[in-house]
């Protein structure tokens, strides 16, 4: 009956390995495309603002020339990326940079180096340090 | 695909134009909605009316024609079409919700997608000022509770069998439906007014969020839409990479739909967890193509973003291989089960002129046998190219619609796979974008619609350009809001509350790309 | 009873109670220890921990890992943070609110009482407790019932009715499994039934049980009524497929949609405990009560019944539910006749073994 076949496909699976990936024990390979943060070269960037101006959620601010983001809003399209004209500013694909707010103000961080590393390491006082770097 | 002839008829010749067309062919009513036009509009400079439109489609000769009703801008009102296409209840209810426009005849005019107290401001309307709006938050939930509100079964968002934000309130005899009514709204983003505030770069990220689940379609449409307008050809390899990423997205809701959706309604949970476990390892896929797992802005105007990453065919072939030897698994565990069998046939039958004269579309209409879909009727790149096979069963019930997705996912499979191998050389994006001029992209003035097929069924958007570089109107019809309005109908009909979640499920109705 | 009008008649109850010589005879131990409160709840931790790694496994996951070596004590953790929830009693809802989940607890421990963990093993004992466990199963929806109506809920009630559906379907169908049973041992009582399958006694009971020794398992002579006895108490005990009353998309939680915090513990474990008791039954009446070889006889019992119990749990994770309709079509017109079948065939079985 069909009745039996499923419980044969469940009684197989149930010796089967789970799929589960064992966060934070375990991690996945992510895609080098994924869009996790920003970057930006403080060298290329040419302050013209374009990449301000493009975004959809006003997540970026221009700041003594450079851009800063207010990650509350980000919905981390790239549009940002695809704007800047030189290629400043980027998105990489490493996670677990979580950011505690302290506050319900408004945010503005100072966005990463290429590699990864935080820009300001005096980082102002309602942003908690980062643990040097991100893994 | 965007040429459609415009009709015009005025409020008193309205119906009857309408029934003519509909018995020459016209009998698909994609959707109703108004455009206004202020006098400083820059479509129509000087012009200062309320335009109703009904777009209607011929499934016969994939044709597209426009009835046009030009209304004065206060106290505009027009007959009800319910006559002649009963899917054009909730078409016109959002209408007069949203543009003020009042219908002559129709039996329920309450709020649909705004809240039931929203006083007499209309969003869509150019002059519209958010501070003019109070919500009378007292007022009864729908027409079933205006009587008596303590008998009313709040079948909806807070339920688990209700599928998410969507609902009914129902009238219940035991377990006998006596009287329902749908209750959605709940995820009203104001996607259509937000077209209108963003640039037509930015409306990427909009159109995306018409649906969670298969947004690849959405951006697909929209950027077919603008270079319509641009007059700008893709090149090859992007019409190739273009249908990879949507087909992809499809196997994906797909999988979600046969898992959760339709697996959880039985509380069926190893199918569940199966589905959405495989599910992972299509994500994956689109995760390496797009850089997104559910959301992805990969398809823009001009092309799309990247070109395939190395390896993705050898890792496409692992996994949609993989996908496809567990799916005559799904098939024994969920279609040919007795119980799941005995849930699914006869649940929630249509008839093929009745989905039709409702407005569904998508596996739901294929599941009655009708053989539409608009991946071949709208001549989309490719497929055709492809040997592109439409998917259909006769019996219109729930499991038919059930045989329908799992024939779709094959098909979805197959087509990946083939476009892989055949894939052309060149570019992935037309030379279209000069980086700087990108934020201020002047689309010259025109009007378009364009169609696809999205997972629930047929997606359009109506776009109308100004000359700027902000689109003037952009008015989405999801498919999912007719596909809603046929489950309102059924219950209507008379049918059990062990019945409902599964029926949801099976429609396959997406609060996202209903209330937009 | 008459009351203890003496000291001497007072020092007898007494002796009753606590007992004369070993504690292990005393009615107190019986009831408050083993197989009492004490063990049923660490047999429903352990049961609930052993449900959720089971039904993982055949998700393809991996269930509770954390808390407690490979997550055992994540029932104790879950228990005590529903106990310290707030307990949200709606504004019209009875006066009996608080008294419902504790009577439906209270009857899934007169069904534990009634069955015998080994001859000695056992609370109440009398040479009709056959009869007296059906009527307790009987009674049970009943108060499923009554915990929805008492919360004034529409969902409550509606999930309140279904368990009356429900009994409807499989009331007949359970005592029609209970028949054959009855023929093979000649004895109405549960300890009778499984001296009859060839077990000796550990004790000398003070109760006289008339049963007709047949010297083997009943599970082995007749599996098909093995088959539908299962089948009988999963309807009986509400797991899934014919979990019709609670916990289905449809009725929110069913009777005790209303009833959370403390509530929601004690029906989860009432819950559990009803399973345990359900697989425990079907140990009693097919697979030789307590014995086992080299086990002593309460430890073998419990072990046979984690063996059913496993088989109950993989057949509730692996099938969906089903729909009212097509619930009572399957347990009128398919099971009812299997039963009377079933009973067919036990007498032509008893006939060629010779077991008039």
């Amino acid at each position: 009956m069909g009745l039996i076949k499923p419980l044969l496909y469940t009684l197989k699976e149930l010796f089967k390995r789970p799929v589960t990936v064992k966060y934070p024990y375990e991690h996945r390979d992510i895609s080098p495309r994924v869009r996790n943060i920003h970057t930006l070269n403080r060298d290329t960037c040419q302050h013209c603002g374009i990449c301000a101006r493009m975004c959809p959620n006003n997540v970026l601010k221009m700041v003594d020339g450079y851009p800063t983001a207010d990650y509350r809003y980000c919905s981390f399209c790239g549009i940002c990326v695809d704007a800047c004209p030189t290629g400043s500013i980027q998105m990489i694909h490493v996670q677990e940079h979580a950011l505690v707010r302290a506050n319900d103000k408004e945010l503005y961080m100072e966005l990463l180096n290429p590699d990864g590393t935080p820009y300001n390491p005096d980082a102002p006082a309602d942003v908690p340090e980062q643990e040097g770097g991100v893994f | 695909m965007a040429n459609f002839e415009k009709i015009a008829a005025t409020p008193e010749t309205l119906v009857d134009t309408a029934r003519s067309l509909k018995a020459s062919g016209f009998t698909f009513l994609e959707f109703m909605s108004a455009v206004d036009y202020i006098p400083k509009n820059k479509v129509e400079p000087g012009a200062n009316r309320m335009d109703a439109v009904y777009m209607l489609w011929n499934p016969a000769t994939n044709e597209q024609k426009m009835i046009v009703v030009p209304l004065p801008r206060d106290n505009p009102s027009v007959p009800t079409v319910m006559p002649v296409w009963e899917g054009a209840n909730w078409h016109e209810r959002e209408a007069h919700e949203l543009f003020g426009i009042d219908i002559k005849g129709h039996p329920n005019l309450r709020h649909l997608l705004l809240a039931e107290g929203w006083n007499d401001t209309y969003p869509l309307r150019k002059d519209f000022n958010v501070d003019d709006v109070e919500i009378d938050w007292s007022a009864p939930t729908s027409k079933l509770a205006e009587g008596n509100p303590e008998r009313v079964y709040h079948f909806a968002v807070q339920h688990p069998g209700a599928h998410g934000p969507q609902g009914f309130d129902l009238l219940l005899d035991g377990n006998t439906i006596v009287d329902a009514e749908a209750r959605i709204g709940y995820v009203h983003r104001t996607l259509e007014k937000l077209g209108e505030q963003r640039n037509y770069y930015q409306n990427i990220l909009n159109m995306e969020r018409g649906c969670i689940m298969c947004g690849m379609p959405y951006i697909d449409v929209w950027a077919r839409a603008v270079e319509e307008l641009l007059g700008v050809e893709v090149p090859e390899k992007a019409k190739y990479l273009r249908l990879i990423a949507v087909e992809l997205n499809r196997l994906s809701s797909h999988l979600l739909w046969m898992g959760p959706q339709q697996g959880g309604d039985f509380a069926y949970m190893p199918v569940a967890m199966w589905a959405i476990g495989d599910r992972e390892k299509v994500l994956d896929l689109l995760e390496a193509l797009t850089g997104g797992r559910i959301t992805f802005a990969y398809i823009r105007p001009g092309g799309v973003r990247w070109d395939i990453p190395e390896g993705f065919r050898e890792m496409a072939q692992k996994n949609l291989r993989y996908l496809e030897s567990r799916l005559p698994m799904y098939e024994e565990m969920m279609f040919k089960e007795p119980i799941v069998k005995e849930r699914l046939t006869g649940l929630g039958k249509l008839t093929p002129e009745e989905a039709i004269d409702i407005g569904v579309s998508g596996p739901s209409l294929r599941a009655t046998g009708v053989a539409h879909d608009t991946r071949k009727d709208a001549h989309i790149p490719v497929y055709e190219d492809l040997g592109f096979q439409i998917v259909t069963q006769t019996g219109g019930d729930g499991w038919a619609r059930g045989m329908v997705r799992l024939g779709e996912m094959k098909e979805s499979i197959r087509l990946i796979l083939d476009a892989l191998d055949r894939l052309p050389p060149g570019n992935s994006e037309a030379d279209l974008f000069n980086r700087r001029a990108m934020p201020w992209m002047k689309v010259p003035t025109g009007e378009v619609y364009a169609v696809t097929e999205s997972c629930r069924g047929r997606l359009g958007i109506h776009l109308i350009s100004d000359g700027t570089s902000k689109p003037y109107r952009t008015k989405i019809r999801g498919p999912s809001f007719s596909n809603m309005y046929a489950v309102e109908h059924i219950l209507k009909k008379g049918s059990y509350l062990y019945d409902i979640p599964a029926l949801i499920g099976s429609m396959d109705t997406c609060p996202a790309d209903m209330d937009r | 009873m008459i009351f203890p009008h003496s000291l001497g008649a007072w020092t007898h109850v007494l002796r009753i109670w606590i007992g004369d010589n070993m504690l292990a005879d005393s009615l107190l131990f019986k009831l408050f220890v083993f197989p009492g409160t004490v063990f049923s709840f660490i047999i429903v931790l352990f049961l609930f921990w052993w449900w959720r790694k089971i039904g993982a496994s055949i998700q393809s996951r991996y269930g509770p890992k954390h808390v407690g070596p490979s997550g055992t004590l994540q029932t104790i953790a879950d228990v005590l943070k529903l106990i310290t929830k707030e307990s949200i009693v709606p504004e019209m809802a009875s006066k009996w609110f608080w008294f419902m989940p504790v009577f439906s607890f209270v009857l899934s421990f007169l069904f534990l009482s009634l069955i015998p963990f080994s001859d000695h093993w056992v609370i109440i004992d009398f040479d009709a407790s056959l009869i007296m466990l059906f009527a307790v199963m009987a009674i049970e929806p009943l108060f499923i019932f009554l915990v929805g109506w008492a919360s004034y809920n529409k969902y409550g009630v509606a999930g309140g009715e279904r368990a009356g559906i429900q009994m409807l379907g499989y009331e007949v169908f359970l005592a029609l499994t209970f028949v054959p049973v009855i023929m093979m041992s000649h004895s109405w009582s549960l300890v009778g039934i499984v001296y009859a399958q060839g077990v000796s006694p550990t004790w000398a009971s003070p109760v006289l049980h008339t049963f007709t020794n047949r010297g083997v398992w009943f599970g082995f002579v007749q599996p098909l009524a093995l088959v539908l006895s299962i089948i009988a108490v999963m309807m009986a005990v509400e797991k899934k497929p014919f979990n019709i009353p609670h916990a289905e998309p449809e009725v929110l939680y069913g009777s005790s949609t209303e009833y959370g915090g403390p509530f929601y513990a004690l029906q989860m474990l009432s819950q559990f405990l009803m399973g345990f008791l359900g697989a425990g039954l079907i140990t009693t009446l097919y697979l030789g009560g307590w014995a086992l070889p080299f086990v002593p006889p309460a430890v073998g019992f419990v072990l046979k019944t984690l063996v059913v119990g496993t088989i109950i749990i993989w057949l509730e994770h692996s099938l969906p539910a089903m729909r009212i309709p097509h619930f009572l079509d399957v347990a009128w017109r398919k099971l009812v006749p299997l039963a009377f079948l079933n009973i067919f065939i036990t007498l032509i079985i008893m006939e060629v073994l010779g077991w008039a």
